[in-house]
This record gives structure tokens, C-alpha cells and sequence, in this order.
């Protein structure tokens, strides 16, 4: 240490001050209303030397005196050169801008600037965050960092993102969610709906080494940084923000059957097919065929009899119930907000309250958000303090079987009901009987409940003591905390209630889980510039994170029928009554111990060197491999820096990086103790007991990863035109993957290190100012990745098939595994597949699956974004695509269902099947023996484009003294417009195959943001 | 500038002691939902814990919850599938069986996640610290896990691989013998096929123990678990199945003197059958209200109110004189669904499904009635058959024409214990073997009267080694058993 320091000191020391003629400028810094800028940066140009302001804005500063022009910058405002006039004085306002947020990297560990960051990384700043109606933060995100792929898999109101995935997926079994980590504390993934994203400053998405393998054992998905407002010195300021709409459910693709189309398919194609009965079994409630001149059964009927049949295909003919009309609804929208920042010199302070409300728009789905934040930073000359803290409480209500191939299923049920089935009968009640599907979900949304209550609250401290020149003493502890508590309540007294399985008297339920993760990082950080040409970040920390989960859940059965939604209804259960009730739960716990050293060397802002090393002891793996060593090196050239660029004009940004490094997958481990050969819990003749539940694997260790990147950043003609490339390779390995264990050990398969994957890609980000001047800015920008995805080995095996899809070395993950379809043969009407080799077989068999029908894994996925200004006003759009991407749609099989579920109403096409021999149609026959298969034709491209956001907003300013200084009123639609092939509800699923899941609603909303 | 060393010592302090500290303790965390192998069997407390568990395991769908009663029954003249059935067990009922069949897959998986279980115990058990006055009960309880390894390796030997006598010598294959657990590479991962003769040597070694364990300790009286009697009983019926006459006789004689049991009163037999530790049964695997397999379980396959499938033949049902009380475990009726059968003879003597309380008899007196009495005539000692055989006879039947006399002899005799061991312990999965391991050959009856000859030795009395375990396992991928 000793050493060391004398080394520092010694570089000290060589730092020459050239004495020459001085002279002092002094001014004030000021932002567009006037109030004082504290704390921003003033330099001479061309040099690093200079000063920061007071906080009123004041500065001196002592330049030579040849010094023509100040460099004055501060984070969240354009930096502005301006010339020293020949009083010395300086008095200049700054515009609010991001681009110079967007010129510093926060990785969680360090916070760097741009050009000094030998890695890829993206920004969202809170310009593109605010105001999106929608409750989680992933969701948000979608289409604006390249790289980052974000899916929805559901429009329930809060819903996180159903596939969040930072440069492809490089694990097959384990998780691929990156890491999440806002202001310093690594919080849980996907459980965003309690956070408000109105608090947010900026997010980093971290995609290569340079920032995940800080993160070692946990970067492997990448890392997404959230940094939430903070306050600045100077006057208080104040806002309301307010906004309000709907959310209206967007209409599907297809068309079902109305009850004139339904009763002709009953009576012109499902009758004749011998499909449905004929003769002497007489009616069998399809009434299309049932009460049909053409079934063999009319002609035996008397005259009064056909005349009453026929009344009642009339009286049915004049019954077209729109299901949907029923489930589906307008959703309002509103939210409110008060925030309040501020603060001294020593002591600022950011603080918000937010109410969020949003209706779903399927019947009793909802979310209710109340949030509060407030983030205190004090400074003294050697401590830094901040604290950052925030709760929320949020309730959503849930439909019915989300997602799920099920009747109960409010979406499924809206489109699959019979157009001549009613809702109500002659009472007025619901029409619910076995088989009514209509009516029985309808009846499961008002008879029964599911919500989720979360309470949410982070809390971090970070605290920062300068010891002496440059060195620092940093710890970061925080905590991250959630809480959920739901509850299901069936009425005893509805047609679902006397249905429970336990006692046929409904059932309450009530479960909690809880998720905490504690992190301790303390350590040295140096940081320095020597000779105002080497500039120097290292830091050495000690890590601790913790993460505890745990459930318990408890139904009770035989509710009184005369109380409510109460526990207090439960009866006490005994074996002869049946009311014995399940209670459920787990417990699970994981830890990391970590070292680390990171460091940053720039010099003359032309080059930088960066490396990082780090050792991981994570619990999940036994101890024979707890000593994980993790590293990056990185390194990046800045050349519009150089000499030689000087006279290149057109040029203001050139910079070449290139990193390389490592980092696992600890996030993605689907058990905490899969190493440990294990007893789980049975019970026998009444005696609990223990029975071998995991084989355990003495080589059980983490999925590790290596990337390699090299990017170029570039700005052309006065940086309108803006562009980063970045090109990669991501190596993962050791991704388990189950392989057979002979049936002796007592096991079937053993989860092995055995996998290996590649992601190549090339992500783009252009930003052009079309046009720019005083009062008029358009700037068009477009993101996009490519992607390549593709297995290099699975271990023992080639292959293995996975539901609809296989896993084989050398296609991608998500490949989708079925039978070639060809068409319909216009001689017979029967399907014709396609074998193994690809020859055209009218046999379907499932061995002659291929694996030649795309994945679901998009290869170019990204964003445009158009954001205008002229004057007041600011117009800003959002597209969003995925394209070569392919989704298995089972909501077709159903529509299209044919023989097999022709009980179910169908598809409008459905009335074009084939009937007679010449019939070109690619709808196979019904009739005996006709089965609708699985295969190829129900893999459909799933490529999309959205016009996900649009914007129009006018600002007022106001001078500074008015009781309101300005306000902007906004209008916004999300969701607009679609342009896509598919023909399911939304092509914009998180996985591979299409199980009626919510929609994503479109949304309109107007907004008001009052600033006092 | 002077470095201000008394500033820098406390940070260097610091850093010290953060970064040494508490460490390996941070890290050391247990599983909270499932219990670490190697901490498990260390008491009394994890040793009761892990036997319960074993006999949980026997309680599966593929073992004797519902497979192993089940196939032998079905796979001989006992049973057929419906017509109108649930899609169960077909390839048995039809004798085309293929290597990768889901039956004999999932029950090899299950017999060996058993054996692998009771492996653990065996292995584990010695070792656990125990007082004084739970020594004993140490002891029974490691005589259970060997009582029960010996029954599933015996299962597995009599499902697999051909009977004992199928050689002179019994060098045909077995099944690989696994005595630990793990997932070692070699020992444990890829064990070859031993031959019957060292699988049938296992098993009485193994139960040797279990009768020494067992007999040191007091013994339970619930049936549910093997106590001594039981241990003895299987052991019996092994040296049967080997054809050790004289142990046979002996091993049956010591434990029908030991007086423990009483063949229930045909007045009441049909009903007390059912009941849970009746006075006949000597081992049975538990069932109970709270602790069944629902529609998985062997009373939903036979009940009309449940699948249903399985119906016994009218060759079986004609065996029965109507003076025999047995024909009470059939109920001539028809089979539930359009176009079932009728008139068939629906099983009742596993019924409930709706407590399903009604524990799966493994071993009971009657049984080790038959047995000695099939030793005695294969040693010559007719009376003494004879006069086991009536026992048997009597209980059931009150016609006394139907006893054997003096005029049964030699074959005929044989022939006679074995119809009333078809008749005794029909749908409790004894038949096929007891034909095989006499070398008899068999009609198996299907559903519409049409058969299927069976000619000992057949190949597909047997069951194919599953295709998973060929593939996982290279010691043993060129040792499929013959036609398959």
C-alpha cells in the first residue's frame, strides 16, 4: 500500500503548472426559466481544466489569457460554448437536453462517459419512459435500445414482459432474463407493475463484456440499469401530472361464424359429412341440421311437426349473441402525480406520489397502483450520502385461465360460444349448464375472484467517503423487497361453486409469497486525473448478495353460503364431509460472495483501456466450484480525437471499441439446489415421509458465457447525423441440459453442463436530424438487431423434442418440430403431408415431423422512432418490428378445428372446406375419418409491424416568477396500428406457440403536466 | 505533500476485515424444501422418514398401485381389456409389447427408483446415531429396506427376465444388480445385466438380512410394513419360484406354526378381503382416504364406475363352482359404455373409488398355504399337499366334492394346487408366473372371445429392457431380451 501510494504521489508530482499570464472570468449559469444551474462544469475548451458552479449558479475562474471560449456543461442540459467577453464576464442559460445524459454510461458499479466506455451499451432516457401508459417498466422498453428484444405475452393491465431477452437467448433449460439493477440494488426480475416508471431518469442496457462481466456471475443475459430522478440545487420545484383515456381491445384477425353462417355450416357441411347424427337418434342440439329439410329424418315427419321445427329454426335464426361484445370492453385509464425536487448545495431531494389506474379490456381485469418515492442526496466535502427509496402498493384483478387453452378462459370462450347460444335465459340469469361455454366463463368472471395485491419497496443507500486524494472509501447496501399476496374466492352458491372438487360448496383461498434480496458492496475506489491526460477509475469491492423466496397458501371448502367473500366462511374439514383443506408453500433461499477489481485507464481522452476481474462464490453450485473467475478486458479508440482528424469537418464523433469478457448465467438456475442429491416429501398410509427427489450432480456448475464485441460510434455534418455499430459474438456454455442416466441410479435424466450455444448479431442505431434549426427539429431514428442464434452441441445428444419444438445442434432455439403440410387433394379432399424426406404422403405421421418451419426467436427485431419539435410543439412516434420469427398458432386449430371440434363455433373460412371432388380450398374435408392434425400450417409467420406509441404534446413556458412556470398538455395513442401476416390475436407473444393469451389493447390517452 | 499514513491504516483495516470475514458461512445454505441426501439418514427420525418413504414409492401407479397386481392377470387367462376402455395397457392385453412401451418403461423406472431408495437406507442406515432404546428399532427398520429391495428385485426378475428354471442353471439374463446409489459413471450409470442366478442370490441374501434385522426387533403389527413373517413369507415363495423345495416347505411350515395368521371365514371373506390388516393378510400396500391414486388406481380400472377396462375371462369365472364364495370377487354384469360387453365379469375385488380404502394384498396366509402344498407334491408328499390344498379349498367352497382325495395324484395334483392358486389369488398378480415358472403354456383370451397362443417359452411373457435405459445405458444395449 505503502509502495503504491508513494507511486501516486510521485505522479503527483510530476504535474507542471506552467506559469503564465492569467486573467479571472466570472458569470452565472442559468437554465431556460432562469433558475440557477449549480454544480455545472466550466472548462476552457480544448482543456480539462476548470471549475464547477456555485449553488446559485455563480463561477470564477482563472483562464489564460489567451482563452477565447468556455465549454459550459451539466448533466441534463446541452453543453454551450460561449465566448469570454472583454469585461471577463459570463452569464449564459443552458437548454434542458438528454444528449448529454446520453453521453454517460451508468453500469451500476461505474458511471463513465461515452467515449471513455470500451463496451456496447444503450440508453433510454426519461423522455421515452414518461408518460407511457403502461404500468411496467419492460414493457415500456420495447423497440428502443438495439439488441434488446421485449415481448409481450399479456394485456392484462401491470403485466410484465413476457420475454425480455438482451442479445438472443444463450440458455436452453435456465433463465434468460437479464439482470435488473436500479441505482446500485439488483432488484427481482419481472415485478415492475408496483414501480413507477415516471421515476425513472434513464436505463442502460449493458449487452458485452465490458458491463455484464462486472456483474460475473450474473451478466450473463445482460444487465438493464435504472437510474431514478434525483434532485438539484436551487429552487423547488413542483409538478402535477395527469393523464387519462381508455383502452379499447383490439379486433382480431379472423371472423367467426354469426348464427346464419353457423346454421349453414351445421346444415350444408357438418350434416352431410355424416359428421353430425342422422335418422332415428333425432334432434342432437345443432339445430342447423337438426331441424334440416336435407336430414334423412324430415321426411318421416308429420306436417305439424315440420311446421313447429320450423318456428323454432326460426325463432334460433334470430338469436346472434356477440360473445365478445361481453367479455370485451373500453378500459378508462387515469393517472395522477405529484413530484417534488429540490434542494441546497449539501442536501437535494426528489420526491413523487402516484396513483395509476387502469381497466383492462376484458371484463374484471385491472390494476390499481398507489407509489411513493424520495431520493435524498447530501454532500459534504468528503461524504456523499444518497438515498433512495421507494413503496408501492398495487391491486390487479385477473381473468379467467390467462393464457391457458381452457374454456374458462375469457378469450377462448368469447370466440369459441355458438352464435345461437344466448347468454341470459327467460329469467334474466345466466345461462350456465355443463357444456355452455359461453355463459359458464361469463358466469366464472362475476362467481369468482383473482387478485393480487403487491406491496413493492426498495431501499439503498450509497455512501461515498473521499479519503484522501482521489481515493474513496464506497458501500452500497440496499435491500429489495416484494410481497404478493393473492386470493381466490369461488361463491358456494354459483353454478363453479358446487363444482369444487372438495365438498362442491365453493372455496376461499388466500396465499402469500414473498421475494427479499439484501446487497452489501463496499470497497476502495481511486479516481483520478493526472496531468490532465490520464485519467484513472480502478475500485476495489466486496460483494453480498442474498435472496430469500418463500410462499404459503391455504384453501378452505365448504363455504357458508349465507357470508360472504370471507374466510370466516370456511367450514372445518373432516374426511367425511370433504371440506379438509390444502394448504401449499416453499421455501428458497440463494447467496453470491464476491471480489472484485475493476479498472479504467484513459489517456488524453484518446484512449482507454478498461479491465475488470471478478470472483463469484454463488450457492447454487456445490463448493468444489464456488471459485468462479470472471474478466473483461476492454479497450477504445477515440479517433476524431486525434490530430489527424482535425481538418476532417464532417466528422464530430469517430470512435472504434472493442471487449471481450466473461460472465454466467447464476440468474437463470431453475433450482437453487439442483447439485444436491436430495429427499422431497411423501407421505404413506397417513405417515409423512421422504422420498429421492433430485439425483444431485457433484459437477453441477454455473452456464457460463464469453463475449466478444467490437462497435463503432460516429457523428457526421454538426452531429446531425448519428450512428452506432456494434457487431458480436456470445459464446455460452455449459447450459444444462437433461441427459439419461441409466434407470438404476433411481433417476431418469440428470441435468448436466453439457450445452452450448452462439448468438451472432449486428445491432444499428441511426439518429438523423432531418431537419434542424431554431424552431424546427424532426429527427428520425431507427434501431435493429440481427441475430443469429444457433446450437453447437447438446451434450450427449443431437436432438431432443420439446412439445411443438426441438432442440438439435445447428438450428436456433425455438425451433418449431412438426409435419410438412402441402395442401388440400381437390380429387378427395384430404390432406396431403409431407414425409421425412419431403415427398408429398396423404398418411400423417408425427415420426415424418421436420424441424424446417423457423423458430420463434425473431432474427431482425428493433425500433423507428420519429421525434419532432417545432416551436411548443413535439410530435414523437414509436414503431416497433420483430420479423422472421414464426409462432405455432393453436388458436386456429381450434377455429379451424373442423371433425375435431366442430362443437366449438368456427372460422368464417371454415364454410369454404372442401366439399365436392375440384374444389380447390386449403381447408381439408370433414367427414369421417378426416382428422385435423397438427403440422406446418399452423406455424405462421408471426413478423410484425406496430405503430406502438404516438405523441403529440404542446409545452407553455411562463416566466420564472408566476405561481406556475408552464405546462405541457399532451395527447398519446399506444397500440395504434399493426401490420402483421398473422392471423391469431396479437402476433406479439413471449413464446413459441399461440394459447389465446390477452391481447394488447390500444390505448388513448390525453395528459396534463403542470410545473409550479 | 506527506501521505497522511494514520488516514490510510484505519481504510486498509477495514478492507481487511470486510474481505475475510464471514465468508464460508454466507455461503452455506441448506435446501429448505427438500432435505440434503447425505444429512438425512443420520437418526432415528430421518431413518423412519426414509423406510416410510420406500413404501410411499410401492404405493405407485407403476408398482403396486396398480401394474403389478395388474399384468400378470392380464398378460394370462385371467383378464382381458374391454372393448370400451381407456387405452391402457393394450400392447399387454394384445401381446404386442415394443421396446419403448410406456408400461414397462414406467415400471422399470419405478422399480429401480425403489431399489435405489432402499439402496440409500441400507447403505446409510448402519451408520446412524441412535439411543439405546431405539437400536432395536434401527435394526427393524434397515430389515424393511432389505425386505423390500428383495421384493422389488424379485418384481423386476419375474417382469423382465425369464423364470429361474428357464435354464438349468439359471445363467440366462436378469436384471442389473445396483446395491448403491449415486450417480457414479460406471458402477452405478452403466451396470451390465446379471443372470438370474445372482439375481435370485441377491434376493435371498438380501432377505436373509432383512429376516435377522427383523427378528431382533419387536415386530410391528400394521401389515402395512414387512415385519418378520412377512420377510419369511416372500422367501417362501422365492425358493417356490426357484424350485428349493425342501426350503420352501420349511420356511412355510416355521411361519404357518408361528400361529400369526388366520385365513378369514368364508361367511365373511368377501367383505373382510377388502378390509385394511385383515387376520389373512401378511403384507399389503396401503391405501387410504387421504393417501391414494385416485383415478390411477387399480379399484378405478376395474370399477364401472371408474375406467372400468379390465374384465376377467369367462374361463376364470366358470372355474369357480357356485358354491364357491370366490365368485363373489366377480360381478356378472355389463360393462358400462355403448357397445361394452354383456354380459362380463366386472372385478370387485378391488372396488372403491370413492375412499379407496383398500389396501393391494401382497402376501397372505392362503398363499403360503398353496405354496407348500405345491413343494410337498413337487417332493412326493401328496398327503401333505392334499391336506394344504383342502385347507384352501375348505375356507371357499362348501361343497366337499370339491376337495382332492387320494385319487388326485402325481400331475394331477400339480395341476390341481395350480387352479386353485389361479382360483385363490386371481387379480392379484400371481398367474402368468405361476404358468412360466411350470413351463405351461396358455390361451390368452382377448376381448370378443379371440386368443392368443401362448407357447412356453415365449418370449413376450416378458418385458422388453425399456429403449431409454439401452440408450442411457451402453453395458446393457446389446442385452435386449430375445424378440424385441
Amino acid at each position: 500500500m505503502r509502495k503504491l501510494l508513494s507511486l501516486i504521489l510521485a505522479c503527483i508530482m510530476l504535474v507542471g503548472q506552467l506559469a503564465a499570464q492569467n486573467r479571472t472570468v466570472t458569470g452565472k449559469i442559468t437554465d431556460q426559466n432562469g433558475t440557477p444551474i449549480p454544480n455545472a462544469s466550466v472548462t476552457i475548451k480544448g482543456r480539462s481544466a476548470g471549475t464547477t458552479s456555485e449553488a446559485d449558479g455563480s463561477f470564477t475562474l482563472t483562464v489564460p489569457s489567451s482563452t477565447r471560449n468556455l465549454v459550459i456543461s451539466s448533466v441534463g442540459f446541452t453543453s454551450t460554448e460561449a465566448s469570454i467577453g472583454s469585461l471577463g464576464i459570463v452569464n449564459i442559460s443552458l437548454s434542458l437536453s438528454n444528449a448529454n445524459l446520453e453521453n454517460i454510461v451508468v453500469t451500476g458499479y461505474t458511471s463513465q462517459r461515452k467515449s471513455e466506455f470500451t463496451g456496447a451499451s444503450a440508453k433510454v432516457g426519461a423522455d421515452k419512459i414518461d408518460q407511457v401508459p403502461m404500468a411496467s417498466i419492460d414493457q415500456i422498453l420495447q423497440g428502443r435500445a438495439p439488441g434488446l428484444y421485449i415481448a409481450s405475452s399479456s394485456g392484462q393491465p401491470g403485466a410484465a414482459a413476457g420475454r425480455v431477452n438482451i442479445r438472443g437467448v444463450g440458455s436452453i433449460s435456465g433463465g434468460t432474463n437479464p439482470l435488473y439493477v436500479i441505482d446500485g440494488i439488483p432488484v427481482e426480475t419481472g415485478v415492475f407493475r408496483t414501480l413507477n416508471p415516471n421515476d425513472f431518469q434513464s436505463v442502460d442496457v449493458l449487452k458485452d463484456a465490458a458491463g455484464t462481466s462486472l456483474y460475473g456471475s450474473r451478466g450473463a443475459n445482460g444487465v438493464i440499469v435504472i437510474t431514478t430522478k434525483k434532485g438539484r440545487a436551487g429552487k423547488t420545484r413542483l409538478q402535477y401530472r395527469a393523464q387519462g383515456g381508455i383502452n379499447k381491445p383490439v379486433s382480431s384477425k379472423f371472423d367467426m361464424m354469426n348464427t346464419a353462417q353457423r346454421l349453414q355450416f351445421e346444415e350444408q357441411i357438418l350434416g352431410p359429412s355424416n359428421i353430425l347424427p342422422v335418422g332415428n337418434t333425432g334432434r342432437t342440439g345443432y339445430p342447423g341440421w337438426d331441424y334440416s329439410p336435407s336430414n334423412p329424418r324430415y321426411n318421416n315427419l308429420s306436417a305439424a311437426q315440420k311446421q313447429s321445427e320450423a318456428a323454432l329454426l326460426d325463432s334460433i335464426k334470430t338469436i346472434d349473441t356477440d360473445w365478445p361484445s361481453f367479455f370485451f370492453r373500453d378500459g378508462t385509464f387515469q393517472s395522477h402525480e405529484v413530484n417534488a425536487s429540490g434542494g441546497s448545495d449539501n442536501l437535494s431531494f426528489y420526491t413523487s406520489l402516484g396513483y395509476y389506474n387502469q381497466e383492462g379490456t376484458i371484463l374484471r381485469s385491472s390494476l390499481d397502483r398507489y407509489t411513493f418515492r424520495a431520493n435524498l442526496d447530501f454532500k459534504s466535502d468528503r461524504l456523499t450520502v444518497s438515498v433512495r427509496s421507494n413503496a408501492g402498493w398495487s391491486t390487479s384483478s385477473g381473468i379467467e385461465s390467462e393464457g391457458g387453452v381452457n374454456l374458462g378462459n375469457s378469450i377462448a370462450a368469447a370466440y369459441l360460444t355458438l352464435p345461437y347460444e344466448r347468454l341470459y335465459n327467460t329469467n334474466g340469469n345466466i345461462n350456465v349448464a355443463a357444456g355452455r361455454i359461453g355463459p359458464n366463463a361469463f358466469d366464472l368472471l362475476n362467481t369468482t375472484t383473482n387478485i393480487t395485491n403487491q406491496f413493492k419497496g426498495a431501499l439503498g443507500v450509497t455512501a461515498i467517503l473521499n479519503v484522501w486524494n482521489g481515493i474513496s472509501l464506497k458501500t452500497t447496501s440496499g435491500v429489495d423487497y416484494r410481497n404478493n399476496n393473492t386470493s381466490r374466492y369461488i361463491d358456494p352458491n354459483s353454478f363453479v361453486g358446487r363444482q369444487v372438487a372438495r365438498g362442491q360448496q365453493g372455496s376461499y383461498n388466500e396465499g402469500n409469497s414473498e421475494n427479499v434480496q439484501f446487497i452489501t458492496t463496499s470497497g476502495i475506489t481511486f479516481d483520478q486525473t493526472f496531468n490532465e491526460k490520464h485519467k484513472v477509475n480502478a475500485q476495489a469491492l466486496l460483494e453480498f448478495v442474498k435472496n430469500k423466496n418463500r410462499s404459503f397458501n391455504a384453501t378452505g371448502y365448504g363455504l357458508n353460503n349465507k357470508l360472504p367473500n370471507t374466510p370466516a366462511a370456511i367450514a372445518p374439514g373432516n374426511t367425511t364431509n370433504n371440506f379438509i383443506p390444502l394448504i401449499g408453500g416453499g421455501k428458497t433461499q440463494n447467496a453470491i460472495y464476491s471480489l472484485m477489481a475493476l479498472a479504467n485507464y484513459s489517456y488524453d481522452r484518446r484512449y482507454t483501456v478498461s479491465g475488470s476481474l471478478r470472483r463469484d462464490a454463488p450457492s447454487q453450485v456445490p463448493e468444489a466450484y464456488r471459485n468462479n473467475i470472471f474478466w473483461s478486458a476492454g479497450a477504445s479508440w477515440n479517433i476524431i480525437s486525434e490530430k489527424f482528424m482535425e481538418n476532417v469537418n464532417v466528422l464530430q464523433d469517430l470512435a472504434l471499441r472493442a471487449s471481450y469478457g466473461s460472465s454466467a448465467n447464476a440468474n437463470g438456475f431453475t433450482s437453487n439446489f439442483g447439485y444436491i442429491s436430495s429427499y422431497g416429501s411423501a407421505s404413506y398410509a397417513g405417515t409423512p415421509s421422504i422420498v429421492p427427489a433430485s439425483p444431485g450432480n457433484p459437477e453441477y456448475k454455473l452456464e457460463s458465457q464469453t463475449v466478444a464485441n467490437i462497435g463503432l460510434d460516429l457523428a457526421a455534418w454538426n452531429r446531425r447525423v448519428r450512428v452506432t455499430l456494434d457487431v458480436y459474438k456470445k459464446q455460452s456454455e455449459n447450459l444444462f441440459v437433461n441427459q439419461q442416466l441409466s434407470r438404476t441410479t433411481g433417476f431418469n435424466v440428470l441435468s448436466t453442463n453439457a450445452a452450448e450455444v452462439t448468438n451472432k448479431g449486428v445491432e444499428l442505431l441511426v439518429n438523423v436530424d432531418v431537419v434542424s434549426n431554431k424552431n424546427l427539429l424532426v429527427t428520425v431514428g431507427g434501431n435493429a438487431a440481427y441475430l443469429k442464434n444457433e446450437i453447437t452441441s447438446l451434450g450427449q445428444l443431437t436432438e431432443f423434442v420439446s412439445g411443438t419444438g426441438i432442440f438439435r445442434v445447428g438450428l436456433p432455439i425455438g425451433a418449431h418440430y412438426t409435419v410438412g403440410y402441402l395442401g388440400v387433394d381437390p380429387q378427395t379432399g384430404n390432406p396431403i403431408y409431407e414425409d421425412s424426406t419431403g415427398k408429398s404422403t396423404t398418411q400423417y405421421l408425427a415420426s415424418n415431423s421436420r424441424a424446417t418451419y423457423g423458430t420463434y426467436l425473431p432474427k431482425y427485431q428493433g425500433g423507428i422512432t420519429i421525434d419532432s419539435r417545432y416551436k411548443n410543439l413535439d410530435v414523437s412516434v414509436l414503431f416497433s418490428f420483430a420479423s422472421g420469427v414464426k409462432r405455432f398458432n393453436n388458436e386456429r386449430f381450434f377455429y379451424e378445428g373442423g371433425n375435431n371440434l366442430f362443437q366449438y363455433n368456427q372460422a368464417v373460412n371454415m364454410l369454404n372446406v372442401w366439399r365436392k371432388a375440384g374444389d380447390a380450398t386449403n381447408l381439408q374435408r370433414i367427414g369421417v375419418g378426416s382428422t385435423r392434425q397438427f403440422s406446418s400450417q399452423d406455424v405462421n409467420d408471426a413478423s410484425f409491424l406496430r405503430l406502438r406509441n404516438v405523441n403529440v404534446g404542446y409545452t407553455f413556458n411562463f416566466n420564472n416568477d408566476k405561481p406556475i412556470r408552464g405546462f405541457r398538455v399532451y395527447a398519446q395513442a399506444t397500440n395504434l396500428l399493426t401490420w402483421t401476416k398473422w392471423t391469431g390475436f396479437d402476433p406479439e407473444e413471449a413464446d413459441n406457440i399461440a394459447t389465446y393469451e390477452y391481447p394488447n389493447a390500444r390505448t388513448y390517452t390525453v395528459g396534463l403536466d403542470v410545473n409550479f | 505533500m506527506r501521505i497522511n499514513i494514520k488516514r490510510i491504516i484505519p481504510v486498509v483495516a477495514i478492507s481487511i476485515i470486510l474481505f475475510t470475514s464471514c465468508k464460508k458461512s454466507f455461503l452455506e445454505l441448506d435446501p429448505q424444501q427438500n432435505t440434503d441426501v447425505s444429512k438425512t439418514i443420520q437418526d432415528i427420525n430421518g431413518l423412519r422418514a426414509a423406510i416410510t418413504g420406500i413404501y410411499s414409492s410401492l404405493q405407485g401407479v407403476n408398482d403396486y398401485g396398480r401394474s403389478v397386481p395388474l399384468l400378470p392377470d392380464l398378460m394370462s387367462d385371467n383378464l382381458f381389456i374391454s372393448v370400451v376402455n381407456s387405452n391402457r395397457y393394450q400392447p399387454q392385453d394384445q401381446y404386442v409389447t415394443i421396446v419403448s412401451d410406456g408400461n414397462a418403461s414406467a415400471m422399470w423406472n419405478s422399480l429401480y427408483a425403489i431399489v435405489a431408495n432402499a439402496n440409500l437406507v441400507i447403505d446409510k442406515g448402519p451408520s446412524a446415531i441412535v439411543i439405546n432404546a431405539d437400536t432395536a428399532e434401527k435394526r427393524r427398520l434397515i430389515g424393511e429396506a432389505y425386505a423390500i429391495r428383495a421384493l422389488t428385485y424379485f418384481d423386476l426378475s419375474r417382469f423382465f427376465a425369464q423364470p429361474y428354471n428357464f435354464t438349468s442353471d439359471a445363467s440366462h439374463l436378469g436384471v442389473p444388480i445396483v446395491l448403491k446409489t449415486g450417480t457414479d459413471k460406471t458402477e452405478i450409470q452403466a451396470p451390465p445385466r446379471s443372470s438370474v442366478k445372482l439375481i435370485y442370490d441377491q434376493i435371498v441374501s438380501d432377505l436373509n438380512s432383512a429376516i435377522s434385522n427383523l427378528s431382533a426387533a419387536t415386530t410391528t403389527t400394521t401389515k402395512t410394513k414387512f415385519n418378520l413373517y412377512a420377510a419369511q413369507a416372500l422367501l417362501a415363495r422365492v425358493n417356490l419360484y426357484k424350485g428349493d423345495w425342501q426350503n420352501t416347505i420349511n420356511i412355510a411350515t416355521a411361519l404357518i406354526g408361528a400361529n400369526k395368521y388366520t385365513l378369514l371365514p368364508r361367511a365373511t371373506f368377501i367383505e373382510d378381503f377388502k378390509k385394511q390388516n385383515n387376520a389373512e393378510s401378511v403384507f399389503e400396500v396401503a391405501n387410504t382416504s387421504t393417501d391414494n391414486l385416485g383415478t390411477n388406481a387399480l379399484s378405478y380400472f376395474y370399477s364401472q364406475s371408474g375406467y372400468g377396462d379390465a374384465i376377467a375371462t369367462d374361463s376364470l369365472y366358470n372355474l369357480y363352482k357356485t358354491t364357491d364364495i370366490r365368485r363373489g370377487f366377480m360381478l356378472r354384469s355389463r360393462r358400462t359404455g355403448s357397445g361394452g360387453e354383456n354380459p362380463a365379469n366386472i372385478v370387485t375385488k378391488y372396488a372403491n373409488v370413492t375412499s379407496y380404502e383398500e389396501n393391494i394384498k401382497v402376501i397372505r396366509l392362503a398363499e403360503i398355504y398353496l405354496t407348500r402344498a405345491e413343494a410337498y407334491a413337487r417332493l412326493n408328499m401328496e398327503a401333505q399337499a392334499r391336506t394344504d390344498l383342502n385347507v384352501v379349498i375348505t375356507r371357499s367352497d362348501t361343497d366337499a366334492s370339491s376337495l382332492v382325495n387320494t385319487n388326485t395324484t402325481g400331475n394331477a395334483l400339480i395341476t390341481a394346487i395350480l387352479n386353485e392358486r389361479r382360483k385363490e389369488l386371481a387379480f392379484e398378480g400371481h398367474r402368468l408366473f405361476d404358468l412360466i415358472r411350470n413351463k405351461i403354456s396358455f390361451t390368452k383370451i382377448r376381448r370378443g372371445g379371440s386368443a392368443i397362443a401362448v407357447n412356453y417359452p415365449s418370449n413376450k411373457t416378458v418385458l422388453p429392457i425399456p429403449q431409454t435405459e439401452l440408450d442411457a445405458n451402453p453395458a446393457i444395449r446389446t442385452q435386449q431380451n430375445p424378440g424385441y
